[in-house]
């Protein structure tokens, strides 16, 4: 059944209505939910809405967001673009990004891994970007291993799409292998605790040839690539090496960079014009933007499982200011704290590091044996009140970062 | 008489879902705070399992990587000697599983496991187990109530021998028995993660205790132990707050968190 367009729109208004006054209420931005109900009444939302419209999809346990962004970037270059830029990640949140730029001939859009099957058949996307997978909120979300064989699945019945792959993790390797329209990029793995056995029969997986991998039993083994990531040059075997830069911190954004820039090149963007316009690219959704609170400058960083904690440590590890952590354990975030030691904290042992957060003893515990001082404080302010320097670095999880967000915004209104 | 006290990490590539090598870090950190020499091994799969060692620490992992590891260790052998030896083994959850008689995975309902310990692991009818888990330890191990975190689709029925302790909030081995893990002389089994060791030192100094000429002084540390006692003050309260909810809402035995 298709929605008239009278019905749609229509439908669109009494989202957005309710999406307002959840805003008003102070419940959030309000465009989770103004999907979710434009979903409710409008099921084919997603099909109509991107009649005409070129999507690119983004999916991954880390980056997902910042790459949308860059990628929306490079894109908007040559189209005019709408995108789910607060990270509302699932179908409701992807109709009302649709939905909220009439205009649009493009739509770049940040999908949940776990969501990325419905998006694909419902909005018939040109290309789709495939980061990484490793564990997210374990226990909410099914195993990392059955989210590559869905993905898998979801590729299987759209031959046509091109999908851009970061081949280095096995488990996307895995999910696009039999797809026959693939952009390999290499971006290096430096996460493979969640990948040390082979996707396709689980014997040990074999690194020891540098940075590629290959099974111990069955054929499966890191293909060849049309891009590798070499440091921050971009190598291809036709073209000229192109130089990646973006100011965002860390090795992750240079990785996530090069995938934007594989992108644009995918979709006939020059390389100057697409790194141009990712280098323009600053903080996203709060992440990486420099905020005024309790007479100091704070640095905002969130991470949200292992491989991003670790990714961000490492960045870390060369700086001297001092560093707050703050680790919560709702819903969005997992409830079970366990991962706190798939994390080497020990990188941070010579700084200044303050825990907080609901689970800050837990997070203390675990600092305590990775033998790195500290002091726990109860709440993120106390913790910049006693800190020094000019300049602190919070790094929170899901729902610690949102609440600092939440401070910032009341202080700043004050 | 161990001058080193050698603790092998096994397979925590494979077997390592749930920060589950902490354990091992933790049972190092804690002897070298009181001036024993302590050495982490860590065997990944397709390395030797080496059979002298003092402790080993065994972890969970998901089916397919649980098969593989329960494969390597029989073909290599080097658990069943430690084993033999009485060396002193910590395993959780599918840790625990691989070192029963049977246990199940998404392609076989009955995969032999390693024989050491009287358990069989069947998949259960009911929901996985997921949340806060609190267990009243057996008396004759004097230590404090275990507190953790459990994750498992397993029901494991133990044939003989005793449990780690009963169950006061979470599931633990069945829905049914009311009991966690297993106990022996050279055992500690649990499904409750947490790391375990993190979440009770108690445990972890009871298996370095057990080592044949360690002596254990008092520990130095007062800010771990500060933080330690925080975080079990506030997970078995938290574990508390649960159980009474649930038994509210008439959900008595049954995960909501
Ligand atoms: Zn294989």
């Amino acid at each position: 059944m298709r929605l008239s367009p009278r019905r749609l729109r229509a439908a669109i208004k009494v989202a957005n209505a309710s999406g307002a006054l959840s805003r008003r209420l102070g419940r959030g931005s309000g465009v989770a939910l103004a999907g979710r109900i434009l979903t409710l009444i409008a099921p084919d939302a997603l099909s109509t809405l991107s009649q005409g419209v070129t999507s690119v999809l983004v999916s991954a346990t880390n980056g997902k967001t910042t790459t949308t962004a860059m990628c929306s970037a490079v894109l908007a270059t040559k189209y005019k673009v709408a995108t789910n830029s607060l990270g509302n990640n699932m179908t409701g949140g992807l109709a009302q990004a649709l939905a909220s730029s009439e205009a649009a001939n493009c739509a770049v859009l940040e999908v949940d891994e776990a969501h990325l099957g419905i998006a694909i058949n419902s909005l018939a996307p040109k290309a789709i970007l495939l980061l990484n997978l490793s564990r997210d909120q374990l226990d909410r979300v099914s195993e990392v291993r059955s989210v590559a064989s869905r993905w898998s699945k979801a590729l299987s019945t759209s031959l046509d799409l091109k999908v851009i792959a970061n081949v280095s993790d096995p488990m996307i390797q895995f999910a696009v292998s039999r797809h026959p329209n693939v952009v390999r990029v290499a971006l290096g793995n430096p996460w493979s605790l969640d990948a040390s056995a082979c996707p396709a029969c689980d014997a040990p997986l074999d690194y020891s040839s540098g940075l590629s991998y290959r099974c111990t039993r069955c054929e499966f083994h890191m293909p060849s690539c049309e891009f590798v990531l070499n440091g921050s040059y971009l190598e291809s075997g036709e073209r000229s090496t192109i130089e990646i830069f973006t100011p965002l911190p860390g090795a992750f954004n240079v990785s996530n960079a090069a995938m934007a820039t594989v992108l644009g090149i995918e979709m006939g963007i020059a390389p100057d014009d697409a790194l141009r316009a990712i280098s323009a690219v600053g903080a996203i959704a709060g992440r990486y933007e420099t905020v005024w609170l309790g007479g100091r400058r704070v640095l905002l960083l969130m991470a949200k499982n292992p491989a991003g904690w670790q990714a961000t440590i490492e960045m870390l590890r060369n700086d001297s200011r001092d560093v707050v952590i703050a680790i919560n354990a709702q819903v969005a975030d997992g409830k079970d704290t366990s991962w706190l030691y798939d994390v080497d904290f020990s990188p941070l042992g010579q700084r200044t590091v303050m825990a907080t957060g609901e689970r800050r003893w837990d997070l203390s515990t675990r600092l305590h044996y990775d033998g790195v001082a500290h002091r726990t404080f109860e709440s993120t302010e106390s913790c910049i009140a006693a800190s020094n320097g000019d300049e602190v670095v919070f790094v929170g999880n899901y729902t610690a970062f949102q609440s600092l967000r939440r401070l910032v915004s009341r202080a700043s209104a004050q | 008489m161990a001058s080193t006290v050698k603790i092998a990490l096994v397979f925590p590539d494979l077997l390592g879902t749930y920060g589950d090598s902490g354990n091992a870090q933790i049972l190092a950190a804690r002897a070298r705070m009181r001036a024993v020499l302590a050495e982490v091994i860590t065997i990944n799969a397709g390395d030797a399992i080496v059979d002298d060692a003092d402790i080993y620490v065994i972890g969970g992992g998901e089916d397919g990587p649980q098969q593989a590891a329960v494969d390597l260790a029989r073909r290599d052998g080097g658990i069943a000697r430690a084993f033999e030896r009485r060396a002193q083994f910590l395993a959780i959850c599918a840790g625990f599983q691989i070192l029963g008689q049977a246990f199940s995975t998404s392609d076989s309902d009955n995969t032999p496991g390693l024989a050491l310990l009287p358990v069989v692991t069947r998949r259960g009818a009911q929901k996985r187990c997921v949340g806060e888990i609190l267990v009243d330890p057996d008396p004759s191990l004097g230590v404090a109530l275990v507190s953790g975190y459990e994750n498992h689709g397993g029901q494991s029925e133990l044939l003989e021998g005793r449990p780690l302790g009963k169950v006061l909030v979470g599931v633990g081995n069945t829905y049914a028995d009311r009991v966690d893990g297993f106990l022996s002389e050279n055992v500690v089994a649990s499904y409750a993660h947490g790391p375990l060791l993190a979440r009770n030192p108690g445990l972890a100094d009871l298996i370095l205790a057990r080592v044949p000429g360690i002596l254990l002084g008092p520990l130095g540390d007062e800010g771990a132990a500060q933080s330690i006692s925080a975080m079990r003050a506030e997970r078995i309260a938290a574990a508390r707050r649960i159980a009474r909810r649930d038994r509210v809402l008439g959900l008595v035995s049954r995960h909501r968190d």
